[in-house]
């Protein structure tokens, strides 16, 4: 049934917030934004199964205090192990190991599959999973809104230093604010297309040009009337006194606890000892441990 | 004598990106602590450029503005100016600028530097004031159309002004939401704050204390209501129309020429016709004979023939099975037959927009069967695109879907789409410009952004008409167009309409619905509450009431004439009907 | 149509203008509209032409805010909800988030130096220099990180880079041209 063919963009929202009342989502969201950019980083850096293993551990332990059902976390890595796994073969096609030192697992042709082979995958599909895990959980337990004023509160003591906090914060609130406007605004240009005979289910595959012609009459409008938006909405924070982030108080404020803190060095912590196990030989002996498994 | 709050001296003001012509010429206002003023003209006029030189969002280049003793050209004194003259825009989604509630309330006062421990107080207050307490934390874009100006209002508010500017406010909402308005406006106004409201709706300019009129960039008249809308050849001359009661009087001044025509109270109406009819014969005792319908558009005669539309059950449900579902229609039954005109009409959100999706097939019942034409949309083989060819939708504010960059380019669009040639698309194009007046060879070539708001939406059902449908289907035609926008449209309708054809519409406004309607259709949470001929539908005051709606103000004055033992027909349509019908009842009198 | 009151770049116009066009970039990725299908299971995009218009309207630091938005959305996107074995190169954000601040002020620089010959041209260009920008330092980005050996770079460069500086300086022209209402010297419908 076609009945919700321009439908589909009333479902953009962005974030994923559940309420599950958890101590996780009553923490202080400058410190869980501050965790979650410390996974990220931390995350990016490492090249260790350990460290890796180590990190989602703890993004683990933080699903199961914020009581979010793994169900939930699941299903966002799901759609992506067909492509991990196409990933593995390419990396086995792609960049042939002319190691000596490896343990050949299966050869084909041109194609070898070796352990060093599948360490990679394995650190790939770990690192993608603690990014995947670490950001959904942050996304799980705190609001668009708690997010903005976060990183705004978050960066404001670099102000001083000249980083436009305030400024980028607010853009961010903006940007959000406009996101479903754009969605109701597309469906309307849509169905009003629809109506004078534009057809946007038919002639997907090969012909772009089609494609493109028909995005220029959707894409044009759309921004036109974005911009003619801006421009009162410009006027409208003119006319309510806006000239900039400096002066300006705050209704909201956030308070860390003592809990928030220690929540905080406990995964500095843990990520440090992660990142420690990278430079031990723990990961040679793991790949050893493989490799003389497959013998 | 107080000091002004605001004094406005001699200004004139060109934009700088248009096209040379000022949009301000010589203006000069003042306006007092305490004063309810309605800033009135047709669109382009000039008035909510005006309106912006009231708390310098714009600086005038010739002459002087000065608020509360600043002049706005003082960039020193900007935010103590911007926070003693609140502004309200017109499009309730513009002038949000946070997605929760409290937050957008909080936004001026955070910009003033307000002490942190009074923004809860002062959110809190404000949000009270316009009866939105306890909403805080709600997103803001969750809101209704209504509730968001409020919010606007409240955002104001929350700067503690000394005066309220809104421009044109109430455009966009509906019968309800305009007297939800009204009411605070009303209400912040007994409480000492200034009122200036810019409007193209004059029974809201009736609300004023006074009148100002611009009209090409100029002041043409300022006085009080009564004294503006007693000069009906000005108004008209503007581009405007006086409010339904002075127009009723004017139309009776015609039959009695000492009638008094600077009337603009329904009862002070009543209490003059009363004596009129009084004056000459004795009371009547038989009551007034319905008007029928022998002069409208000929719908009986076709009657038999199998409906063009059929709804029959219909149910709709968005995002079905999220926790955003919102069941918008719910069990709707409906017929349209050749020649008919039908009107749909209801609250926001009750469902109307939904329901006129459903005859082109841009949404399919869930359940319940749509029949257009001889297409049954509940089966999956159905020919939508075909069946689009022959059903006409104009949008809402359908100026805004305007993409290519010439006007003639635009209406083609359509017939190309559907497979015309150039040669025949060209003939559609001119047929169908030509019909909604924009001349072809004058306007095809124009560019579609610089064509004025009510020709850019003319353009756009000139897009449609260019498919020649069998069946139009318009939501809102006339909402925020000035009254010259909304008469040209409806005239334009009504020529279009024929034996073979048929129009469906939403409107907002009852006054579009008696001038153009056959029969209406009123929709409340996705079901239809009542229906009926137009006539039959507005002799029953309460279907409307429960609604929010009100009646065509013809209507209304005939019900408040036949409350005070006036034996006019309570059913008449237009003004026009219901001064004959008075007329009428004074000639019988004078023979008996 | 742009008939802006408030002439001067101010504040709350930078920050609205970079909100708005960083709304739009993400919407587009979001709704996979910004995408076009093309040959062999790729897609060519337009998810950063707002950049591009942000920056022709209201400078670099503007460019470049729509172009951290767009960055940090794809490093998002490519993090919580992935689509394609691509998404894994694009959680890191020396890929997905730095190359993409570059855009605006290359845009920028672009129409700034040709606006006074003639302002469509300007625009075009900046369309194509803004798309070359993103292609050339996100493709160097992953060549960087190895994900893909340097010589398969230069000929995606070449099927996805130029037909997308096609399209964003169409894009480009077409909204910038009727929102400053810029003349064009045919003034003629195809009626």
């Amino acid at each position: 049934m076609s009945a919700s063919e321009f439908e589909l963009l009333r479902t953009v929202t962005l974030g994923q917030y559940l309420p599950t009342g958890s101590a996780i989502h009553r923490a202080d969201p400058r410190i869980k934004l501050l965790a979650g950019l410390l996974l990220v980083v931390a995350v990016t850096a490492m090249s260790s199964i350990a460290g890796l293993c180590l990190s989602f551990a703890l993004v683990l332990v933080g699903f199961l205090a914020a009581r979010i059902p793994l169900g939930y976390a699941l299903s966002g890595v799901k759609p992506m192990l067909p492509f991990l796994a196409l990933l593995g073969i390419l990396q086995a096609i792609a960049i042939p190991q002319n190691d000596a030192n490896t343990t050949v697992f299966w050869r084909w042709a041109f194609i070898t599959l070796t352990a060093r082979d599948a360490v990679a995958v394995a650190l790939l599909f770990l690192k993608f999973s603690v990014l995947v895990w670490g950001l959904s959980l942050l996304s799980f337990t705190t609001t668009t809104t708690e997010l903005t004023h976060g990183t705004e509160h978050l960066l404001r003591p670099l102000q001083r230093v000249g980083l436009p906090a305030h400024e980028f914060a607010l853009t961010l609130n903006v940007a959000l604010r406009f996101v479903p406007l754009l969605a109701q605004e597309t469906e309307r240009l849509m169905k009003a297309q629809a109506s004078r005979g534009a057809d946007f289910g038919a002639g997907r595959g090969w012909n772009f040009v089609r494609r493109f012609r028909r995005l220029i009459p959707l894409l044009v409008p759309l921004i036109l009337s974005t911009l003619q938006r801006a421009e009162d909405l410009i006027l409208a924070m003119e006319a309510r006194c806006y000239t900039g982030g400096k002066g300006r108080t705050y209704l909201v404020h956030f308070r860390a606890r003592a809990s928030d803190y220690a929540m905080l060095a406990l995964v500095v912590v843990v990520l440090a000892a992660a990142l420690a196990a990278s430079a031990t030989p723990a990961d040679a002996l793991a790949w050893r441990a493989i490799s003389t498994l497959w013998r | 004598m107080t000091e002004p709050l605001i004094r406005v001296q001699n200004i004139s003001y060109t934009y700088p990106a248009g096209t040379g012509k000022p949009a301000l010429r010589d203006v000069s206002l003042t306006v007092n602590p305490g004063d309810y003023i309605a800033i009135v003209g047709a669109n382009g006029s000039g008035k909510s450029t005006l309106a912006r030189h009231l708390n310098a969002l714009l600086v005038p280049n010739e002459g002087e503005v000065w608020v509360n003793g600043w002049n706005t050209r003082d960039r020193a004194h900007i935010r103590d100016i911007r926070r003693t003259v609140g502004m309200v825009f017109q499009v309730p989604d513009n002038q949000i600028v946070a997605t929760i509630v409290e937050d957008d309330v909080a936004f001026g006062p955070e910009n003033l530097g307000v002490p942190d421990e009074e923004l809860p107080t002062r959110v809190a207050e404000a949000l009270a004031a316009v009866g939105l307490e306890g909403q805080g934390q709600r997103a803001s874009h969750l809101l209704s159309a209504g509730q968001k100006q409020r919010l606007a209002i409240a955002a104001a508010l929350a700067m503690k002004p000394l005066c309220l500017v809104l421009d044109e406010a109430t455009a966009m909402l509906d019968p309800a939401g305009k007297a939800a308005l009204l009411d605070i406006l009303r209400r912040l106004h007994d409480a000492g704050t200034t009122i200036i409201a810019v409007t193209h709706s004059m029974s809201e300019a009736a609300e004023a204390d006074r009148i100002v009129v611009l009209s090409d960039g100029q002041i043409v008249a300022e006085g009080s209501p009564a004294r503006v809308f007693g000069d009906a050849a000005l108004l008209e001359q503007c581009g405007l129309e006086a409010p339904p009661v002075a127009r009723l009087a004017h139309l009776l001044a015609h039959h009695w020429p000492d009638f008094p025509t600077d009337i603009l109270d329904p009862e002070a109406l009543a209490d003059a016709v009363c004596r009129f009819l009084a004056a000459p014969g004795a009371v009547p005792t038989t009551p007034a004979d319905d008007v029928s319908d022998g002069a409208g558009w000929p719908s009986s005669g076709i009657a038999a023939q199998d409906p063009w539309v059929a709804l029959d059950n219909v149910h709709y449900t968005y995002l079905q099975g999220t926790p955003l579902e919102n069941r918008a229609l719910r069990g709707v039954h409906m017929e349209v037959r050749a020649g008919e005109t039908v009107a749909i009409i209801g609250p926001t959100g009750s469902g109307k927009s939904t329901l006129l999706q459903h005859l082109n097939g841009l949404l399919r019942p869930h359940s319940g069967r749509v029949r257009v034409l001889g297409y049954d949309l509940a089966d999956p083989r159905c020919d939508v695109r075909a069946l689009r060819k022959r059903v006409g939708l104009v949008f809402q504010q359908p100026e805004a879907q305007l993409f290519e960059r010439y006007a003639g380019d635009d209406v083609a669009f359509g017939p190309l789409m559907f497979g015309a040639s150039i040669d025949e698309a060209r003939e559609r194009v001119r047929a169908a410009m030509n019909s909604v007046g924009l001349p072809f060879e004058a306007y095809k070539d124009r560019l579609t952004l610089a064509l004025s708001g009510g020709e850019r939406r003319r353009l756009a059902l000139a897009g449609v008409l260019a498919l020649d449908p069998q069946i139009l289907a318009l939501d809102e035609p006339t909402a925020g167009l000035d009254p010259k926008g909304r008469d040209d449209l409806i005239a334009l309708l009504r020529q279009w309409r024929r034996a073979d054809r048929a129009i469906v519409f939403s409107s907002h406004n009852m006054d579009d619905v008696a001038l153009l309607a056959d029969r209406v259709y009123i929709v409340a949470d996705g079901q239809i509450a009542h229906s009926g001929p137009t006539r039959q539908v507005f002799a029953n005051p309460g279907w409307l009431a429960e609604f929010g709606l009100g009646l065509p103000p013809a209507t209304a004055l005939a019900h408040t004439l036949a409350l005070r033992g006036c034996p006019v027909p309570t059913n008449v349509l237009s003004l026009e009907e219901l001064a004959q019908a008075i007329v009428r009842l004074a000639d019988e009198r004078i023979r008996v | 149509m742009s008939t802006e009151a408030v002439a001067k770049s101010t504040p709350a116009r930078k920050i609205v203008i970079a909100g708005v066009m960083g709304a739009l970039a993400v919407f587009l990725g979001w709704t996979h509209l910004g995408f076009i299908p093309w040959v062999a299971g790729a897609a060519l995009t337009i998810m950063h032409v707002p950049v591009i218009i942000g920056a022709v309207l209201e400078g670099p630091v503007v460019g470049t805010a729509i172009g951290l938005i767009f960055g940090l959305f794809s490093l998002l996107q490519a993090a919580l909800a992935p689509t394609g074995p691509v998404d894994v190169w694009f959680q890191n954000p020396v890929i997905s988030v730095l190359p993409r601040l570059f855009i605006g002020v290359v845009a920028w620089l672009g129409y700034k130096a040709l606006k006074k010959v003639n302002e469509p041209l300007a625009l075009a260009v900046a369309g194509i220099l803004g798309t070359l920008t993103n292609t050339v330092l996100v493709l160097g980005a992953i060549g960087l990180f190895k994900h893909l050996p340097w010589s398969a770079l230069p000929p995606i460069a070449i099927a996805n880079g130029l037909p997308e500086a096609v399209l964003a300086a169409i894009l480009t022209v077409a909204v910038v041209v009727a929102w400053k209402q810029i003349e064009t010297g045919a003034r003629k419908s195809r009626m």
